[in-house]
This record gives C-alpha cells, structure tokens and sequence, in this order.
C-alpha cells in the first residue's frame, strides 16, 4: 500500500470516528446509552429525625420577687438567709410592730370612752322611763357628762312632764344609735390593725430556695428560686425558627453522666442581649422543662454531631452561652465550682448519684428533634439530582431502565432524606447521583460485585432458570 | 523457510509477514500463540464480564431480586461468558480455516495462521471496547466505531440498528486481512475468493447481528 493511501485510511477512520463521537456526545443524542453502575440501593423505611445541638444551663424554673413595703413600717428583722430552702408559709421576715401596737392602743382608749359614753346614756334612759311610769313629782335633774346630753326634767303638770320625757327619750335614744356607729366603727379599725399586726410577718408564697436578700432594703429585698428548674439554651438566629413549644430535648450534662428527657416549653424570641460586634448575627433562647430521667440507650453516641459544620456551630454557641452565664445575677461560675465538687465527690460513691436532683446551673448538652418523620422512605442526600428547584433521583424500573424520577422531600437530616412523594420503600436507586450522567432512560449494566461463588443462591434456581443465564452469558452479545 | 508465528507482525507489517508465510515451510511458536490467543480471548470474556458489560437483560430482575440473587445470575451469566471465550477462537481460528481449506483449498497450517491474525484484530477491538463503553457509557449499539450511532439517527428499526451496530471498522480490517493474506495463501481466482469471503462475513454478521436483537430469556 503506498503512503498516501494509509493516510487515507487513517483519515477515513479518524473522521468515522469523530463523527461518530460527535452524534453520541451531543446534545439530545439519539444514541441509546448504557450506564454503567456500580452503586445502588434499596429504599430504606425508616425515621428520620432533625437535630439541633446547642447547650444550655439550668436554672430555676420562676424566681419570686419579695419586696419590702415601708408604709407597713420599719424591718424588724430578716428570718431567713440566702441558701435556706422554704416552702410555702415559710415566714421570710417581719417589719417593725411598734407604730401598730400604739395606733392599736390609741384606738383601743377611744373604744373605752365611747363605750362609758354610751354606759351613761343607758343609765339616763333608764332613769328617764322610770320617770315616766311613776309620775311622781320627783325633781330630779340629771345631768350626764356629756355636754349634748341634758335632760331636765321639768314636773309642773304630769302631762307636760310626760310629754317632756318621751321627747328626752328619744333623744336620748338617737344619741345612743350615733354612738353605737362610731363604737362599730372603731372596732372594725381595731380588728384591721390587728389584722395588719399579725400580717408583719412576711411569708413565702412558693417553694424554693433564696438566693439573694438584699439586706439593704433594696428592691426586692428577697429572690426565691424555685425548685423546679428548667434548662436555658441559646440558638443562634438561624436556627430559632425551627425550635417550637412542645419540642422533644434530650438533655445530658457532662458532669451527672445522665440523659433526660424534656419538652420545650417557651421560645423567647427577644434577642438575648446587644453585641459588641454588631456584625454577629444575635443569639435567642428557649426554655426547656425537664420531663423525666431517660434511660441510658446505646444510640445516644450514635446521635452525637459528627459533621464538622454542626460541630463547629454548636462550639460558637457554646461560647455564646458561656457569655450570657457571666451575665446572670447570681453566681453560676461558684455554682459550676460547687457542682464540680460534689461530681469528684460522686465519682468516689457513683451508686449515690443516681437520685441526686439536677443543680441549679448545671451545664447541660441538648439535643432538640425540631422535626421528626417515622416510617417514611429515607434516601441518603448523595443520591438527590438538584436541578433548579426540583430534586430527582435516578430510579431502576424493573424494564431493566435507569431513570431520573423527580422527589418531593420531607424532614432532611445529616444527609438523611425523608421522601414524600416520588418513591417508596424498596425502590431502587443509585447511590450516588454524581457517578453517572444520564440524559435520557437508559439501559445500565452492573459489574459482579463479589467473589464468593452464590451456592446457596444457585440452589435455590431451577436447572433451567441456571441455564438460561450460562447461556445468555454464551450467546448474547 | 521456519516463519515465526507472529500474529501482530502481520498486522503490522502484512507485505512481509504475507510473503514469509508464502515461502515458509516449517513454523516457529505455532501451538503457542494457539494456546496463548484461547487464554487471552478467555480472559478478555471473563474481564468484560465481570465488569458487567452486555449484562443489561440482568438489570431488568434487580429491583425484584436480593443483591445476593443478582451475583448468582451474573457469576452463571460468567460462566456462559468464559465459555463464549472459548467457544469464539474455536469458530474464528479452526472453524474459518476448515471453512476455506474445504471450499478453496490452502495449507491447513497457513490457514490457521492467517486466522490468528484475524482474530488477533478481533481480540483488540474487545480489549479496547471494555473502557471504551464503560467510559462512554455505551453498548454494541453505539459503538463508536460501527455505523450504529448512525443507524439510529437514521432509522427506529431495531433489526437494522444492531445489524448496522455489529458493522465495525475492526470487522471491515478483518475482512480486508482474510482477503489480501488468503490471495496469495491459496490459488483461486480473485472472484472465487472475494465470493467464498464475503459469504463467510456475511454469515457472521448476520449471525452476530441477531445474537445481539434477540433476548434469550425470550426463550425461557
């Protein structure tokens, strides 16, 4: 063959083959595909959860405000001090009785006189009806002590003293009704401050602990914690929205080697405090109460964050909340100390432990499901095709067909993938959406993925199910 | 004259490697490269097999059965792979060369040879079509160096799509070799010879080409 004959040939089939790689490559090809795939699925059926990790510190679950009122008078004194545990009833303090006791005994004098006033009078009526009956011509004059009330009896004629003495009767009888009033009234004075007297002692209203007294009589002179503590965590503003009342939290402390169980009870979506650096986005918190103790389970190391993103935000809000602990007004860092203390202690007696309450500012990891999905297919996040909006998955049919099939997704997790719509469980799909490219339904072949001879599985084939495969393998090309 | 049997040199070079076989009288290396071109044809099956080429007819049971399942139908889809390795040397290297030595006469010995170099052509396109589909995602159909991508931007008829799909460019330098090696290799007449050829080819690839159409599970 000469020289520019191969040339030839070598252009023919250069130019055979670029055509023919151009028609397969291009767009919109009509040449059938056959992907190759290595990796695929079955659609799981199971729960998925969505997690946000964050921390948070105990704390009482409502503090009491007791202020001191110095209309009611001067503090005698205080009986309780910071630290004590009271219950409801539990007297806190007392003011100072004497300018009751002596309104009281200035009261009780007036109650004496009026009480002699209206003696006297009683005497005088008496006095006059006895008058009246016996008519005898008896001058008598009778003078009370009271100023207003002067009876002179005048015995001229007996139809004129009698009428004269019904007249002063009555009068008499009309001044015994004012001061019957003011009798009344006097009394009921009396009785408030008694009332008040016995009121000087300042009782708690709640259970609790005090854990401050201002003795200073500044408002309030006394905080009480209350024994039910509930756990504040911070969330950055991203993550707030997601967090509801009535969300499930585990909870664990490092310290008590414990997990609990707990429901978010109130999202405070006030923003915790300014920033110096105004760039930073501002934090919120929730409060969590605790339900119960959980048990200890397995999966609680399983559930820990492992992805480096999660894991770095939960640290900046770890720092966050360690701020906003420095912040409150009563000493968390003496308590941390304190609690830290009785761990070691703990450490040495562990059965002990176990029925110790949670301390007020315990530091405690969360754990909130913001958002669950049970019994639903799961599909991992690499198998999902984004494309715009719409998320598709490439699906086997069981035409032997590997196809895009577009997904509606649920509750979305670490990767996790609840399907909505779209698929179901045990459908069939590619692991991994970026190891193929497909742009129509294609064939797809799957290379033998093990070594072990099927024995058990050949057994299960008839003879002629087995032949069929020897010889698709021998004759298909 | 002893020609040392090398398949690649009459490929390569086919002007000499055509006139030594002409003169030669004895044959070095013979039964080796035999032997050698069964246990590379063999392998060659084994491998694409393996690595799943021409198992689309098992795709369409994998979402109904285990992945255990699967395996087993592949490893027998393996077993009838390693036979067609053996069975395609036998039809190519002796059958051909019995096929000629019937019908235009020739050296048994220098027949065989001259297939060997065809089936060494045949043996590279293999070779090269396992990464080629797999990378390009293909099958027989479209393969790039048959006129199938054509044919489907031609025609929907499946027939005609894998008959034009089975049509390589490897083929066609089969064809091509058989003919200038055996022109020389045995005394007929030019006419007789391209007719005994193209006959033989035309048989292959129709039997090829439905071997491709056809689903043997149609049979099943």
């Amino acid at each position: 063959m000469k020289k520019w004959g191969k040339y030839l040939v070598a252009m023919i089939v250069v130019l055979f083959v670029g055509s023919n790689l151009f028609l397969l490559l291009k767009e919109d090809s009509k040449a059938a595909r056959t992907v190759n795939i290595n990796d695929w699925t079955f659609v799981d059926q199971g729960d998925v959860k969505k997690l946000l990790y964050t921390t948070g510190v105990t704390k009482p679950e409502t503090e009491t405000h007791v202020y001191f009122d110095d209309q009611k008078g001067s503090l005698d004194k205080i009986l309780v001090k910071e630290g004590d545990v009271v219950k409801n009833g539990t007297p806190l303090f007392s003011y100072n009785s004497q300018r009751l006791e002596e309104k009281k005994a200035d009261l009780e004098d007036e109650q004496g006189r009026l009480q002699g006033e209206m003696d006297s009078i009683d005497q005088e009526i008496s006095s006059l009806q006895q008058i009246e009956t016996t008519g005898t011509p008896d001058a008598t004059s009778t003078t009370s002590d009271d100023q207003k009330v002067k009876v002179d009896v005048d015995v001229d004629t007996s139809a004129i003293v009698n009428g004269n003495v019904q007249q002063k009767i009555a009068e008499a009888e009309a001044e015994k009704g004012k001061l019957n009033a003011a009798l009344t009234t006097n009394e009921a004075k009396i009785s408030r401050v008694e009332e008040q007297l016995a009121d000087l002692t300042v009782k708690s209203a709640v259970d609790g602990q005090i854990v401050k007294i201002n003795a200073d009589l500044k408002a309030p002179i006394m905080t009480i914690a209350s024994t039910a503590s509930v756990v504040k965590a911070v969330v950055s503003a991203k993550q707030v929205g997601e967090i509801a009342e009535g969300q499930t939290v585990k909870l664990s402390s490092t310290l008590m080697k414990k997990t609990y169980k707990g429901t978010v009870s109130q999202v405070i979506t006030y923003p915790n405090k300014e920033k110096k650096d105004k760039k930073a986005d501002p934090t919120y918190s929730f409060l969590v109460k605790i339900n119960d103790e959980a048990a200890k389970d397995g999966k609680q190391t399983e559930e820990n964050p492992k992805s480096e993103a999660t894991t770095d935000s939960s640290l900046k809000i770890q720092n966050q909340a360690d701020q906003s602990n420095d912040g409150k007004t009563f000493g968390t860092s003496d308590l941390d100390n304190q609690t830290t203390n009785e761990q070691t202690q703990a450490n040495q007696m562990p059965t002990v432990d176990d029925n110790k309450p949670l301390l007020i500012g315990t530091n405690m990891k969360l754990q909130v499901t913001v958002a669950e999905a049970t019994n639903t297919p799961v599909i991992d996040s690499k198998s999902i095709l984004k494309n715009g909006k719409k998320q598709y998955v490439y699906q086997f049919t069981d035409k032997g067909i590997v196809q895009k099939q577009a997904v509606t997704l649920g509750v979305v997790f670490k990767g996790k993938n609840q399907v909505l719509k779209g698929l179901q469980a045990n459908d069939v799909i590619v692991v991994d959406q970026d190891a193929i490219s497909l742009t129509a339904p294609s064939n797809f072949i799957t290379p033998l993925k093990t070594t072990s001879i099927q024995n058990k599985e050949f057994k299960k084939m008839t003879q002629s199910q087995q032949a069929k495969y020897i010889l698709m393998g021998l004759f298909e090309d | 004259m002893t020609l040392n049997v090398n398949p690649i040199k009459g490929i390569l070079k086919p002007k000499a490697y055509r006139t030594e076989l002409q003169e030669a009288k004895d044959y070095s290396h013979y039964k080796l490269n035999i032997l050698l071109f069964f246990l590379l044809s063999i392998g060659v099956y084994v491998i694409s097999a393996t690595l799943g080429i021409g198992t689309e007819s098992l795709s369409s049971e994998l979402s109904s059965i285990s992945n255990h399942a699967l395996e087993a139908r592949k490893q027998l889809f393996l077993i009838g792979r390693l036979l067609q390795g053996l069975l395609i040397p036998c039809v190519l290297i002796f059958g051909t060369a019995l096929y000629y030595f019937a019908f235009i006469n020739g050296d048994f010995k220098k027949l065989v040879i001259v297939q060997l170099i065809v089936f060494s052509i045949f043996l590279i396109e293999k070779i090269i079509q396992i990464p080629l589909f797999l990378l390009l995602n293909i099958d027989e159909t479209s393969n790039i160096f048959s006129l199938g991508i054509i044919a489907q931007y031609l025609t929907h008829s499946k027939v005609i799509i894998h008959f034009l799909g089975e049509l390589t460019l490897f083929r066609i330098a089969m064809l091509i070799y058989s003919y200038y090696y055996l022109s020389r290799i045995v005394e007929v007449r030019k006419k007789v010879l391209l007719v005994a050829v193209g006959i033989l080819f035309l048989l292959y690839w129709v039997f090829v080409s439905f071997m491709s159409y056809i689903k043997i599970g149609f049979f099943f």
